[in-house]
């Protein structure tokens, strides 16, 4: 129990990262790089703050920002969907890097340059954890259900895709709403765990590790985010003790990653595990 | 007024220079260098070790600079984006694998600088490459020499990279690279070797552009290449990628407009505007200012 009350924090860090990597997720599963959804936990932990600030119930707050964030980012994929590969990521790395100078120019209502602090702390580890759980199973239901496989099917080939009956903009603007919605929900709740939100949320070093949690873990399933976030949050703890080579190690695990392990370290893992398999079942024959 | 266009000019030339190296990467490998910036201030790195610890000149840091920054880019082409390419099934599975491992080789070359300087900004004293301030008109317009000479050397180097990819044979291969690699080779061009060559002139720009604006920033800091890197996305977003009479047209469309914010607007939205360019382009003319017909693949 010391142990973790002491890494509360880093805890609750972990959690609200693993919803905004499989935010993250949803949108490269369908071979669109779009790097919205930090944008959208910006604007989700403004919103939170504020709205908590108001006295609003953290239940309410945290539906009403999912909701409207997902509705606004239905309403983005339009535009933004005849964009394609580095264009989009541009663009929605634009719309990401524009909010620190929109937010520090807001005056008293997002507290400047500075953010807001002394917000009420209205959710807790559990809810939290309860939330995140809710999330997988959701997430992991649409992976198996009909979007996963469409989105499957729109990386590898959209042509073929279309020709086989998907509504490839369709699919897209979907990806785009829950990518959004789930950002926006990661916003709200790190809005009213961590007492104070600034406008450096949406930085480019927020933007690299979030793409580094969904890329290290593995694309393929929510396992891999959940992974990638796990080890990316922790790292610096556990690599306390190299001081200032932290980033460097950072940087060539990244590198390793892309160069030995396209599909992060859970497409590894699955490699091993069926590797194995198929030795035991030819010793056994 | 005349102040305002010799201080957007040599602003503008700054964001000529960074550009063009990371449209060129991107147009042709289809490589978004987030490690440009590093590189960038690896070649600003280069300018105070020499200009503090073995007191050369321009004339011998510029080139050593140039060379050894190409030179990383080689290599990490060598090692890293020419495997990611071979492996990527799609354009874009091949764009995003370069692009995360562009990502972690700057945090390398990051951290390596940064243990080197304790984190700190080195100074860069305007004497170490006797930088002067030039006035004209009695007191209507100063600007530096080693901006002069920036400016100069953006608009040469403009025209003269245009004049090559349009009409050297190698410049020709790379456009035609840029549309279709498979076919190329098919025609006997080495893409390989292209890349490797791509990717040195772009590298070698980094350098070049690190140890000019080092110089007239006066100092090195571990992460200077970040927020220039951002400013270049619009450069090449509002002149279109590939496109480098838009490069050019782009920096100092950007410049004088960030110019002019400082000066006559509300300064805190200087760093809005990029970004705001980004999106508008993006939206109303994904090709950007300057569309070839065949050039990029939107």
């Amino acid at each position: 129990m010391g142990y973790f009350t002491q890494n509360e924090v880093l805890f609750q860090q972990t959690l609200v990262y693993m919803i905004l990597a499989i935010s993250i997720q949803v949108v490269l599963r369908c071979g669109v790089v779009s790097l919205a959804s930090v944008g959208f936990y910006t604007l989700g932990s403004y919103a939170g703050a504020i709205l908590s600030k108001h006295g609003w119930p953290s239940l309410v707050i945290i539906v009403v920002v999912t909701v409207v964030s997902g509705l606004v980012g239905y309403g983005f994929g339009r535009p933004l969907a005849r964009l394609r590969g580095l264009y989009l990521a541009m663009a929605t790395l634009a719309f990401d890097l524009v909010l620190p100078v929109l937010l520090s120019n807001g005056g008293s209502f997002t507290g400047g340059s500075l953010g807001l602090y002394g917000i009420p702390v209205t959710v807790n580890t559990g809810t939290l954890l309860a939330i995140v759980v809710v999330v997988i199973y959701a997430i992991s239901q649409l992976e198996r259900g009909w979007m996963g496989r469409a989105s499957l099917a729109l990386r590898s080939d959209e042509d073929l895709a279309r020709s086989m009956g998907i509504r490839v903009a369709r699919e897209r603007y979907l990806a785009f709403a829950v990518s959004a919605g789930l950002g926006g929900l990661a916003g709200s709740l790190s809005g009213m765990l961590f007492r104070a939100v600034s406008p450096s949320t949406a930085s480019f070093g927020v933007i690299t590790l979030v793409l580094a949690m969904a890329i290290i873990g593995g694309r393929e399933s929510w396992l891999g985010a959940i992974i990638g976030a796990y080890l990316v949050t922790w790292l610096p703890v556990w690599l306390g003790f190299i001081g200032l080579y932290q980033d460097l190690f950072f940087g060539l695990i990244l590198v390793a990653v892309m160069l030995f392990f396209p599909d992060g370290l859970l497409g590894a893992i699955q490699l091993g595990v069926s590797t194995l398999r198929l030795r035991r079942k030819q010793i056994a024959t | 007024m005349i102040q305002v266009i010799a201080d957007s000019l040599s602003l503008g030339s700054v964001y000529v220079l960074f550009s063009l190296g990371l449209s060129l990467s991107w147009s042709v490998l289809g490589l978004l260098n987030l490690a440009y910036g590093a590189q960038f201030m690896l070649g600003a790195y280069f300018a105070y070790l020499f200009g503090e610890h073995v007191h050369a000149s321009l004339l011998v840091v510029l080139p050593v600079a140039v060379v050894a920054v190409a030179a990383t880019s080689v290599i990490a082409d060598y090692f890293v984006f020419r495997w990611l390419r071979i492996r990527a099934g799609t354009p874009v599975e091949s764009e995003l694998a370069m692009l995360v491992a562009s990502i972690g080789l700057a945090a390398v070359a990051e951290t390596i600088v940064q243990n080197a300087t304790d984190g700190n900004s080195e100074f860069i004293p305007s004497s170490t490459y006797k930088v002067r301030t030039l006035g004209f008109g009695g007191s209507t317009l100063h600007i530096t020499n080693i901006q002069l000479l920036m400016t100069v050397v953006a608009i040469v180097l403009t025209i003269a990279f245009a004049a090559f990819v349009k009409w050297t044979r190698f410049g020709r291969a790379m456009r035609a690279a840029a549309v279709d690699p498979a076919t190329c080779e098919l025609l006997g061009v080495n893409a390989n070797r292209l890349f490797s060559v791509t990717m040195a002139i772009s590298g070698g720009m980094a350098g070049l552009a690190g140890v000019l604006l080092g110089i007239d920033l006066t100092n090195v800091q571990f992460q200077m290449g970040d927020p220039l890197v951002t400013k270049a996305f619009a450069v090449i977003i509002i002149g279109g990628v590939g496109s480098i009479a838009g490069a050019a047209v782009g920096g100092y469309l950007l410049a004088f407009a960030e110019t002019l914010v400082v000066v006559y607007g509300p300064s805190t939205y200087q760093d809005a505007i990029s970004f705001a360019l980004i999106i508008i382009v993006l939206l109303v003319r994904p090709t950007g200012l300057f569309a070839q017909r065949r050039w990029q693949r939107s």
